[in-house]
Formats: C-alpha cells, structure tokens, sequence
C-alpha cells in the first residue's frame, strides 16, 4: 500500500460522496418513511407527485441553512486546528437534533465517517484529537461536523465540502425513496440531475453563514421525523 | 487494536431460518456457565425481533439487561448492514464496549437474507450461518459464500426433515464436501436438541475457554 500519493480534492469528493463510501446513510430515510406510512397509503400516487418539492425542501430549508452551515464551521475550526471550537459546533449540532432516533443516527454515522477517513492516510492530528473527543464522551461525532472535520483535514475545501454534503444527503433521500417503492431508477436520477443548481448555491450560502445565521424551516417534515420514531414497523433508522 | 474488544459472533441465514430462536437457547446456556451477553439484531421491517428477546431473555428472565437487547434497521438492506457498511452496527458494538466493558461476548444477528451473506471480518470475528431444513436437502451442496464461509454452520429445524422429504445424511455428506474440515451442527432450536454443541463450539473458538471477565 503507498501512502505518499495523495489524491485530489475533487477525487477525495467523488470518494466520500459515493454512496458506497461507509457512513451507514442506507439505513436512513429522514423521516420520508413515516412521510409514506402517514399519508402515502394506499395511494401513493399524490406522493410520488410531491417528491421534487419534498426533496428541495430537505435541501434549502433544513440540510442547507442547518447540517451544512454547521459543517461548514466544523472545517473553518479544524482549519485552526480548534479542537474546543469543533467540541463547540458538535454540542450545537447535537442540541438541534430535537428527535432521539435521528441524534443517535447521526452520532453513530458521524463517527463511524470520522474512522473510515482517518484509515485513508495517516490522519492529521486534530482528526485525531477530535475522535479521541467522541470516544471520550466529550463530543458526540454528530454527522455534519465529523463530515466537515474529515473534509478539511484531506484537503476538501469549505464550500465544495458543502456541496458534497448537500448532494450526498440527497442521493440517499432519493435512494430510500426507490426503495421505499415511490419511484422508479430514472425519477430518481432525474430528480438528482434537477437538483444541480439549488444544491451548488444552497451549499455556496451556506460556506458564508455565520454561526448565528442557523435557521430552519419545514415544520411539516420535521412532524414527519417525530413520527418515525413511534412507527410500529419501519424498515429505515430514521 | 482496540484492547477492550469484546468477541463477536455474527448469525446470518435466510428469512425464518431460526437464527432469533438459535440467540434465544444460546444466551441461558451460556449464561449459566456465567458469561455476559449483548445481542443486537438487525431487522429487516421492525423491532419484532429485538423485543421478542428482550422480552424472553431480559424481561421475564432477567439473563440480559434490558439495554443490552439492541434493535438495528437496516433500510432494506440487511447484507449492506453486516458487510459493505457495517458503520451502524460498528457504533453500536463500540458504544457497548465503553459502556459495558465486563461483557464476554456480543452476539450479532443479521436480517434475514439470501445464501451469499457475509460479515464484514470488522463486524463479527466468528461467523454462523443458519438454514432450516424446510428449503429441502439441496442447501449444503447449493453453496453460496455464507455456507462455504461461516465458521459453522448450523442446519435447524431438524424435526421437520420426514415432513419436506430433507435427508439429514446428504446434507451432511454435502457440507463436508463443500465445507472441508469446518464444522456442522444439526440441531432443533425449539426444544433445544443440539444447542449445547453450539454453545461449546463458540466457548472453544470464540471465548477461547476464557472464564466470564467477572468470576476471573
Ligand atoms: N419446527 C421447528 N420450528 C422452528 C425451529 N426453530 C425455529 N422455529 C420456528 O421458526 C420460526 C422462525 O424462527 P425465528 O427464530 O424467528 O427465525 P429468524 O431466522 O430469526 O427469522 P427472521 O429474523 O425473521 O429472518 C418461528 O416460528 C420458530 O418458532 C425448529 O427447530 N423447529
Ligand atoms: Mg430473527
């Protein structure tokens, strides 16, 4: 095995934003299972119908103005190698969780992320320090942040970092809803390719949010992700 | 390597199999030789299977914590979950390692699946494969990598071979052929018949005769 050959940014991108790449994300439908259960049965047809809206929504007013600000600040304090500030954004991103099942998820994602990356190349020291944190119960390896510490620290910079966040949770929103039976392989590509110039500049406002500048704002599918946790049967973590 | 790391069997095979039943017999023997059990299980649509032995094993027994009895979903994809991303099960096991660093083993079961499941040799470091006779005798000798590679393999539902026309000595003479040296149990989960085979297979090769972290 060499070492010495570092790849590219753009190459690391493609290799973490593969959905192949192991962050556990098949396992997770942000709440688009209970989405289904709760209004998409017998006819699924209304809901099929609403996926391109749903799945804009999930981008601009939560994975944006949230997980992607908070990664983006995660990357500027490893930047400077601020262990207390990434501990900082971690605490935050955990606290804005409000549903237990999708803060354990990304906890044991975010982690998982963190480990997968730091066996890549030997890691640099506040990868390191920051899953010596998580095992130590400091910081709680929540996903947005882990992306955004690992990102930096294998040369990823700030805003494409955001974009690859931005198009992988797509993706795998897109992938439990093929799973889910809602559509078929091609809607699903297609929605993807639709989705190309809300995710680039959801993802280039998000790299120049402040901290303060969190927000959110998609009351019903945030009900939707309660209600996953109480479904009886469900196929997806969250 | 992580020096407080708990032995880990994975229990994979088809829908139905009895590989919930299997980690329902296995847990009071091994239990009352006085090791202590985690068991995660990896289900397919719900949290049936854990809180089935949650409720046989914990609740009216008292042999596991009731936290140690953890439910995993998969996403529909229960392979995915043991052996090209095991990252959910991953956290989960490290988290019961900090936790409950005086555990001496975690059983892991899979989502019912197709014969070609494996672990990942990151998730389990022991590996049993479970069919049930009810598919008939072809089984053994059909292959797939999850019965030519488990550490054992385990045909259940003996008691049912006279009814589906499954003759126990061709599978048998097949998983020999198929499987060499490795070993395979016959054994009805539901009265237990063969269960201590298994039980001893996973204190010799598993626990390597070690004796439970807490009376050592
Ligand atoms: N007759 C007979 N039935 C058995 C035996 N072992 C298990 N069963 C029955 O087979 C059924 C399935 O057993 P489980 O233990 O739930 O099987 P499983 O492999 O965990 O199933 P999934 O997790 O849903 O894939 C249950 O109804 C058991 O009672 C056996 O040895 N003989
Ligand atoms: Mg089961």
């Amino acid at each position: 095995m060499t070492t010495d050959a570092v790849p590219d940014f753009e190459f690391s991108m493609m290799q973490l934003a593969d959905s192949f790449f192991p962050t556990g994300m098949f396992s997770m439908s942000s709440g688009l299972e209970a989405i289904l259960y709760e209004t998409g049965r017998p006819d699924a047809a209304p809901l099929r119908d609403r996926m391109p809206q749903l799945l804009e929504t999930y981008v601009t007013n939560q994975l944006g103005p949230v997980d992607a600000v908070l990664l983006s600040h995660a990357h500027d304090r490893a930047a400077q190698n601020d262990l207390g500030g990434i501990v900082e954004v971690d605490q935050l991103a955990h606290a804005m969780r409000t549903v237990k099942e999708a803060r354990q998820a990304s906890a044991r994602s975010g982690s998982q992320l963190l480990r997968a990356v730091a066996a890549l190349q030997p890691p640099a020291a506040i990868l390191t320090d920051y899953i010596d944190a998580v095992r130590r119960g400091d910081a709680t390896g929540s996903f947005p942040v882990a992306l955004g510490v690992a990102s930096q620290t294998i040369g990823i910079p700030k805003e494409p970092a955001c974009v690859m966040f931005l198009y992988s949770a797509a993706v795998s929103i897109v992938g439990s809803a093929l799973r889910l039976g809602l559509l078929d392989h091609l809607e699903g590509q297609r929605l993807i390719h639709h989705l190309a110039t809300t995710v680039r500049e959801t993802g280039r406002r998000s790299a120049g949010t402040p901290l303060a500048g969190l927000w959110q704002f998609d009351p019903e599918i945030q009900l939707f992700q309660i209600h996953h946790e109480r479904l009886r049967s469900k196929m997806f973590l969250t | 390597m992580n020096q407080r790391r708990i032995p880990r069997v994975g229990i994979g095979g088809p829908v139905g199999s009895g590989k919930t039943m299997l980690i329902e017999r296995i847990v009071p023997l091994l239990s009352e030789m006085g090791y202590r059990v985690a068991i995660i299980s990896n289900d397919v649509v719900s949290k049936e299977d854990a809180d089935r032995m949650r409720k046989n094993l914990a609740t009216e027994r008292g042999l596991v914590p009731a936290d140690l009895v953890i439910g995993v979903a998969t996403g529909g994809c229960p392979h995915t979950a043991v052996r090209e991303d095991p990252s959910m099960n991953l956290s989960v096991v490290e988290e019961l390692e900090t936790k409950h660093p005086d555990l001496d083993l975690i059983l892991i079961e899979s989502g019912g699946d197709n014969i070609t499941t494996t672990f990942s040799p990151a998730l389990a470091d022991y590996f049993i494969y479970i069919v049930d006779v009810s598919g008939g005798d072809k089984y053994p000798r059909k292959r797939g990598l999850g019965i030519e590679n488990c550490d054992l393999l385990v045909v259940n539902k003996i008691d049912l071979a006279p009814y589906v026309g499954a003759d126990l000595s061709v599978m048998e003479r097949d998983a020999r052929i198929v499987r060499g040296a490795k070993p395979t149990l016959f054994v009805n989960a539901r009265t237990s018949e063969g269960v201590s085979a298994v039980v001893q297979q996973i204190v010799k090769n598993v626990l390597f005769d070690a004796k439970p972290k807490l009376a050592a």
